[in-house]
């Protein structure tokens, strides 16, 4: 009996409280949300080009088709055609379109009827080497602009890929890029809707 | 009596499969589409149109295409006749045919028909590799695909027990592939383009899709397909994945796709540009021109075809289907597959062919249009 109630046993219990306790303190990671923002208004989406970190030339416009069908078959919200989007780009003038002003978003979503621009930068796609070990990855952020305002009103990043333990043990490969795309689309998603 | 309750439990259940089978599966016609077989006064063969990328030996397969027409007794247009109506109306686009063309043809040249031919891949190295499109095309000012089918063929696609399927000869791969696409015209214009079931599988479906597709019942709908944005390095991808994509549209009833060479010049004539894709006011004025009910058009990302045994083949590529009357996209889907997908023992369901893997997906994207959502 006296070994079940030893003082260590309390100084686990305690410790593993205070850490629950913290971790619901913390928020969510790599995310921002404007907490003012009404999410639930918000009807259609014109998703810009993605900034092009990589080496990959093909990689904003790959990650941005699985995005915006992934948005459309996923949510409620309608996602304007992109032939729509660069005619918007082009009529308002949007110098960096992977980057715009508010200004400029304020102008482009009146211009096309959007009421929000995501907006975003692809940060690593494709090949992770590692020693003799290799795999694909994906790295994006992503920012959700509001309309009439063009102010930031939603953030958020992942990571999906990588060398795991087995890509290590058994080589392989890892994953089909398409299929990370859509893992990290997928969780980029589930972040916006939490 | 048992006998006879036993019989016609069987026959019960064979009628309920029957018609479970029947509502599993959409109906396609064969390369037949519902127009009625036309009395051909003369058929226009043009020069094969080179998709390739590269040389092809696009004369000598015209040649032997010729030679599979006459076999079925088709009044062909001689080629110097042909060649007065290109020269004379200054014709260079041997893609399709538009409504001057056909115009030009019907008038000056008594055709009734215009036999487009498009090679998409050839390769004559081991294994040998070719895929061909071909389409019949109404002459006069409203061309109407009459016909339409394609054929890929790999010398390595059925290898059978101890490699001994494998073939090594271009001519013999060439050959299977012209008669493939005889026989089908054969079977058309015997009248034998009834409605067939096609089973779909399962792997070619889009791994991603949007439908909110009106389904209109009762009528015929008119789809225009514009070629595809093209972020591939093959040069006509984008034609290729219009052409894919317009056939299956033609197998599949209630649907009416509006012939590609009438779509280029509606566009020629609009001065459109594609900045990555179709702009709502693009899909307004096409459609408002055209007649068309919906726009289609989408973004293709890889079409890779292999030379020699190394290597997979790979199609990626995005749809977006627009709406005439609300101007809304109402399908959106993304499909992406490479020939080895699902191959786990003995490359059982190896697929050594882009254009054969496209075909499906693209078959596939159709069906996935035509379910409720």
């Amino acid at each position: 009996m006296p070994g079940i109630f030893s003082r260590r046993f309390f100084f686990v219990l305690l410790l593993a409280g205070l850490t629950g306790a913290l971790s619901g303190c913390a928020g969510k990671a790599g995310v921002y949300q404007d907490q003012s923002m009404d999410f639930g208004s918000v009807k259609t989406i014109a998703v810009l080009p993605l900034a092009n970190l990589t080496k990959e030339a093909q990689a904003p416009d790959r990650v941005r088709d699985v995005l915006s069908t992934a948005l459309m078959a996923s949510s409620g919200i309608y996602i304007l055609p992109p032939g729509e989007v660069m005619r918007g780009i082009i009529s308002t003038g949007i110098a960096n379109p992977s980057n715009p002003t508010s200004d400029e978003i304020v102008k482009f979503c009146k211009s096309t009827k959007a009421d929000a621009v995501l907006t975003g930068s692809v940060r690593e796609y494709g090949e992770l080497r590692s020693g003799t070990a290799v795999a694909n990855v994906i790295s994006m952020s992503m920012q959700f602009s509001e309309g009439q305002t063009g102010k930031v009103v939603w953030s958020a990043d992942t990571t999906q890929g990588g060398i795991s333990i087995a890509d290590r043990l058994f080589g392989g490969g890892g994953q089909p890029m398409n299929v990370i795309t859509e893992k990290a689309v997928n969780d980029v998603i589930h972040k916006l809707f939490q | 009596m048992s006998s006879i309750n036993f019989s016609s439990r069987w026959l019960c259940l064979a009628m309920l499969v029957l018609s479970l089978c029947a509502c599993a599966t959409v109906h396609e016609t064969a390369g037949g589409g519902e127009h009625p077989l036309p009395q051909f006064d003369a058929i226009a063969v043009f020069p094969v149109d080179n998709m390739t990328g590269g040389p092809a030996p696009a004369a000598a397969i015209r040649k032997h295409w010729l030679g599979k027409l006459q076999d079925l007794d088709l009044p062909v247009l001689t080629d110097a006749r042909m060649e007065d109506v290109l020269t004379k109306h200054r014709i260079r686009y041997l893609g399709g045919v538009d409504a001057i063309t056909g115009k030009a043809f019907k008038e000056e040249a008594n055709v009734s028909a215009i036999l487009v031919t498009a090679l998409e891949y050839y390769n004559q190295a081991d294994p040998p590799k070719v895929a061909l499109h071909a389409r019949l095309v109404s002459a006069g000012d409203n061309p109407e695909i009459l016909w339409m089918d394609s054929v890929a063929i790999s010398g390595d696609e059925k290898p059978g027990i101890l490699g001994l399927g494998l073939i090594s000869d271009f001519a013999v791969v060439e050959d299977m592939a012209l008669s493939r696409l005889q026989s089908s015209l054969a079977s058309w214009l015997a009248g034998g383009g009834e409605a067939q079931p096609v089973q779909s599988v399962k792997k070619y479906d889009p791994k991603l899709s949007y439908n909110a597709w009106p389904a209109p019942k009762g009528t015929t709908v008119s789809i225009a397909a514009v070629p595809f944005y093209n972020e591939t390095q093959l040069k006509r991808a984008g034609d290729i994945s219009q052409i894919n994509f317009v056939r299956q549209l033609f197998r599949t009833q209630g649907m009416h796709p509006v012939e590609p060479g009438v779509v280029r010049q509606a566009m020629l004539g609009m001065r459109m540009i594609m900045h990555e894709g179709v702009s709502v006011r693009d899909a307004d004025v096409l459609t408002y021109v055209l007649g068309a009910d919906f726009l289609l058009s989408g973004t293709v990302f890889e079409y890779q075809d292999v030379r020699g045994r190394n290597g997979v083949p790979k199609v990626d590529f995005g749809v977006t289907l627009i709406d005439k009357n609300d101007r809304r996209t109402v399908f959106k889907s993304k499909s992406y597959n490479s020939g080895s997908d699902g191959v786990f023992f003995y490359d059982v369901g190896w697929e050594p062919s882009a254009s054969v893997m496209a075909g499906k997906m693209a078959e596939a994207v159709v069906r996935k249009v035509l379910q409720k959502p």
